[in-house]
């Protein structure tokens, strides 16, 4: 038992819940680089994440001409973004970029995969091989974007091609121990949420513990699926250790649409907040799958209730079984 | 101003650009000022086109006035290598814009990137930091403001949860504005960052900034309100031009609001047909954006300097300046007003009073009397001598007495015409003149070299002898202005510098009497003179001669002043 307390003495030390201290430099933040040539979508993924815009109305998204930055923060989602615009080297001196790529936890560099992008390739393979002689612990990520233009055949392809050329293009930089993942995705379906949970997970420290609490989650409770969402972002923090389907995903993005819509619309509480820790949704499919959305109510403040979604493979209300927090909410909405 | 202004675009092809300079060129009597023969080593010749600017008239004319073309170090010491498409392209490598300020010895000059390497260096990285890192300080917004708050409060207000995940987001316009920013290595810029409409650019809008780049941080933040409206100005301007292009171009387009926009999208496609390459001259609808932008550069980098030469003038002009300045050029060198070392001189022409008023004492006291006299009242002085330069200086040296508009001097005339009776009452002429015998207020005096030949320039009355020949009668009681000048003269202990101040000191506290007594007669015209006397206080009737003679040096604007005061009482003030 004494070990078990210190083990989790030592856990709470080490895996933070909540917001950053105030206290806390900001710099300790890790940042999340955005790079790529113009008009290749790094604004337009920004904004349809982190800021709901709508993918149709990225067409009308202005040129970016600062290097923007956004802070992300909850209860275990906490980086930067950076956005460099493609016309200018993020490698300029006068940039700072030593300062810039010290602190970087995730290197994502978008592609158009409907132009050219030979260019692209090789400006990626330099930035690539300068970030990580600067900082070896970045994580390099590749996201082959406008993947909705392409046929089924062609995207794949190209993800190929891509991932051949990067690597021809390093090896004649002579860096050979660099990782680099590869995504297809595109704004106007989910694959592009799919694949930005995926970069800011590798930045989640707690991930191992909460897809284990996950795991245990799912035995006791009678769970064939569960993940962690950031409601905001439609990112998911973290998941059970079975193997994610798309098609799962894109459920869950949408359920979370629904509950958000419909809740703004009713469920309104003493701060008109449409979706607090007291809040929980059951939607119920045809078939016999029923989904029940918990705000999971825990850590220090409203920031960082999270919305946690549970799929159940029989018919049954859970949520009088499954947690406390269930119980005591106070909304419940069933679809 | 030490400082240059520069336009620059973000443009979509190729990022920051400098579209547009306007840099100040001094002259700082180098060699190269003006196209005369270069005697220094440098290569010769500017790479301003000569052609282009010949072709203006006048300013070929004044070329050929003697005025040099332009001024300062007008060589091109960079030449511009970067990519550039249309739309980051204003003058490119060839001609560019000028404008001479003349008094000023400075040339301001247009071009698509400056003409040093320091000032180049240092306006793009003002260029680079004004568009892509620096942003000014958030406007007083309520939503910025609310959004602040949730992040510092727990207990969220009034925000949906959607909202309060991503802090510090700013639109991009509101990140638009002045700044000031900066280092001593790249220098300090003053930046104003605005957008300005194009149809057919990403999001319907191009980034630009004006910038405003000096060494001289204190430059900057003492002009800051100045540059600011200056800046501001010229950006509502740009962008009242780019909405009328917008809106007709965007006229006969269907707006994305209307009708379903997933149905639409193919036909939005098409018409969001992005043009990268679009100029400043195309968005604004303007062919000559350039030269105006040029004329509002030069004059924001010009008005700070004027406005200085404006604060060396400030305060009452003296009616000597008034006078001055109404006086033609001609008046002013033959009086002497105007001189390279203006200070030399009068402390010449002191000097040589100093000496007439020492040796007319000792040989009568009553003869300097008489001549002062004489002069303050505008009565007639004549002097004798075989050299003119003599005379020249006598009546100079005398003039210091009078006012400078009531110098009525002529310093050598080889006959006494009828004319001179009336024209002129200090005179100049060779000895035994021809004067008649009827005019009796009449000094004459004759100045008897001692055979020594002077040059024109500082000649002195020392070695001469003066004497009197013709003494006007003279009156019981002299003017209260001669005991003090007779006084100040003959001091030994008033130094030259002294004697000037307090010459001049009493010449403008008579002035003022003058003005007084000017003004009183205009508005009371029916009162008598000694009704007049007795309302200004500290003249005495002996003044009265000096007082009207005086009225004549008072300037035409302040009589036109007082005039107009008077018949219009409520318009205007009295002029001190």
């Amino acid at each position: 038992m004494s070990d078990n307390s210190d083990v989790e003495v030592e856990d709470e030390e080490e895996y933070k819940y909540g917001l950053q201290d105030d206290s806390e430099p900001q710099d300790t933040r890790p940042t999340v680089v955005l790079m790529g040539q113009k008009r290749s979508g790094k604004t337009s993924i920004r904004k349809v994440v982190f800021q709901k815009m709508s993918p149709n109305e990225t067409m009308f998204v202005e040129s970016t001409a600062r290097i923007t930055k956004d802070t992300v923060c909850s209860s275990f989602i906490n980086f930067e973004t950076i956005e460099f615009p493609g016309q200018m080297c993020p490698f300029d001196h006068t940039l700072d970029p030593v300062n810039t790529f010290k602190k970087c936890g995730a290197l994502l560099f978008i592609i158009d995969a409907q132009d050219d992008y030979t260019d692209a390739i090789r400006k990626m393979a330099d930035y690539f091989a300068k970030a990580y002689r600067i900082n070896s612990k970045i994580k390099f990520e590749v996201f082959v974007h406008k993947a909705d233009g392409l046929t089924e055949e062609n995207r794949v392809e190209t993800k190929f091609e891509v991932y051949h050329a990067v690597k021809e293009e390093l090896k004649e930089l002579g860096i050979k121990d660099l990782q680099v993942t590869y995504h297809l995705t595109s704004i106007y379906d989910h694959s592009i949420f799919e694949a930005f949970s995926k970069v800011v997970q590798n930045l989640v420290r707690q991930l191992p513990t909460l897809e284990r609490l996950l795991d245990i989650f799912n035995q006791g409770s009678n769970v064939t699926k569960s993940f962690l969402f950031d409601i905001s972002s439609k990112i998911y923090v973290a998941t059970d250790s079975l193997p994610v389907e798309m098609s799962i995903y894109e459920l869950c993005c949408d359920m979370i649409d629904v509950t958000l819509d419909i809740s703004s619309i009713y469920g309104s509480g003493e701060y008109g907040i449409p979706f607090d820790e007291h809040s929980a949704a059951v939607i119920k499919l045809k078939k016999t799958e029923s989904w029940s959305f918990y705000s999971a109510k825990s850590i220090d403040s409203w920031h960082s209730s999270r919305l946690c979604a549970v799929r159940t493979s029989k018919s049954r209300d859970i949520s009088n079984t499954t947690s406390p927090v269930s119980r005591r909410a106070s909304k419940k909405y069933s679809t | 101003m030490q400082a240059v202004i520069a336009l620059c675009h973000f443009c979509e092809n190729h990022g920051p650009r400098v579209v547009m300079t306007c840099q100040p060129m001094r002259d700082m009597d180098l060699p190269a000022t003006s196209l005369s023969p270069s005697t220094s080593s440098a290569p010769d010749g500017p790479t301003i086109p000569v052609a282009q600017i010949q072709r203006n008239s006048e300013l070929s004319q004044r070329f050929r006035e003697g005025l040099p073309l332009f001024y300062g170090d007008c060589r091109r010491s960079v030449m511009d290598t970067e990519d550039r498409c249309k739309a980051c392209t204003s003058f490119g490598n060839g001609p560019c814009l000028l404008s001479n300020d003349h008094p000023n010895k400075t040339s301001y000059i247009s071009s698509e990137i400056a003409f040093h390497d320091r000032v180049y260096d240092r306006v793009k990285s003002a260029c680079l930091r004004s568009l892509s890192c620096e942003v000014s300080a958030p406007q007083k917004n309520s939503q910025q403001k609310r959004r602040e708050t949730v992040s510092i409060n727990s207990q969220p207000i009034l925000i949906s949860p959607v909202n309060c995940d991503i802090i510090f987001e700013r639109s991009p316009d509101e990140a638009d504005g002045n700044m000031i920013f900066g280092d001593n290595d790249n220098g300090f810029c003053f930046s104003h960052t605005f957008r300005l409409q194009d149809a057919k650019a990403r999001g319907r809008l191009r980034l630009f900034s004006l910038n405003v780049v000096s060494n001289d941080l204190t430059l900057l933040t003492s002009h800051f309100e100045f540059l600011r409206r200056a800046l501001t100005t010229i950006k509502e301007q740009l962008q009242g031009m780019a909405s009328l292009t917008y809106a007709r171009e965007t006229s006969t387009e269907i707006r994305p609001e209307h009708g379903s926009i997933v149905c639409r999208m193919a036909q939005f496609r098409r018409e969001i047909a992005i043009d990268t390459g679009r100029n400043l001259e195309t968005i604004t609808g303007n062919d000559n954006i350039w030269t105006t932008l040029h004329r509002q550069m030069m004059w924001t980098l010009r008005s700070p300097i004027l406005s200085c030469h404006d604060q060396v003038m400030e305060g009452v002009p003296t009616q000597d300046m008034l006078v001055m300045m109404e006086l033609d050029a001609a008046s002013i060198v033959e009086l002497e007003l105007h001189h390279p070392n203006q200070h030399e001189v009068s402390m010449q022409q002191l000097s040589n009073l100093k000496q007439i008023a020492r040796k007319l004492c000792d040989e009568n006291e009553i003869d300097l009397d008489l001549l002062i006299k004489q002069v303050v009242t505008g009565n007639q002085v004549i002097v004798e001598s075989a050299d003119p330069s003599l005379c020249r200086q006598f009546l100079l040296a005398v003039s210091n007495l009078l006012p400078i508009g009531c110098l009525k001097l002529s310093t050598y005339k080889e006959y006494y015409t009828q004319e001179s009776i009336h024209r002129f009452t200090l005179i100049g002429g060779p000895p035994n003149m021809d004067i008649p015998l009827d005019l009796d207020d009449v000094l004459v005096l004759c100045i008897i070299s001692n055979g020594m030949i002077y040059g024109d320039e500082n000649v002195s009355l020392r070695g001469c002898r003066i004497q009197v020949k013709r003494r006007p009668a003279l009156l019981e009681k002299c003017p209260q202005i001669v005991g003090r000048y007779k006084k100040l003269l003959l001091d030994s202990e008033v130094v030259d510098t002294v004697l000037e101040t307090t010459l001049r000191s009493t010449r403008e506290f008579w002035m003022g009497k003058a003005k007084l007594f000017y003004q009183m007669q205009k508005q009371i015209s029916q009162a008598g003179r000694t009704e007049l006397m007795r309302f200004i206080k500290g003249i005495n009737n002996e003044d009265f001669d000096v007082v009207s003679f005086w009225q004549e040096g008072l300037s035409k604007a302040y009589k036109d002043h007082v005039l107009a005061t008077i018949e219009y009482p409520d318009e205007h003030s009295v002029l001190g």
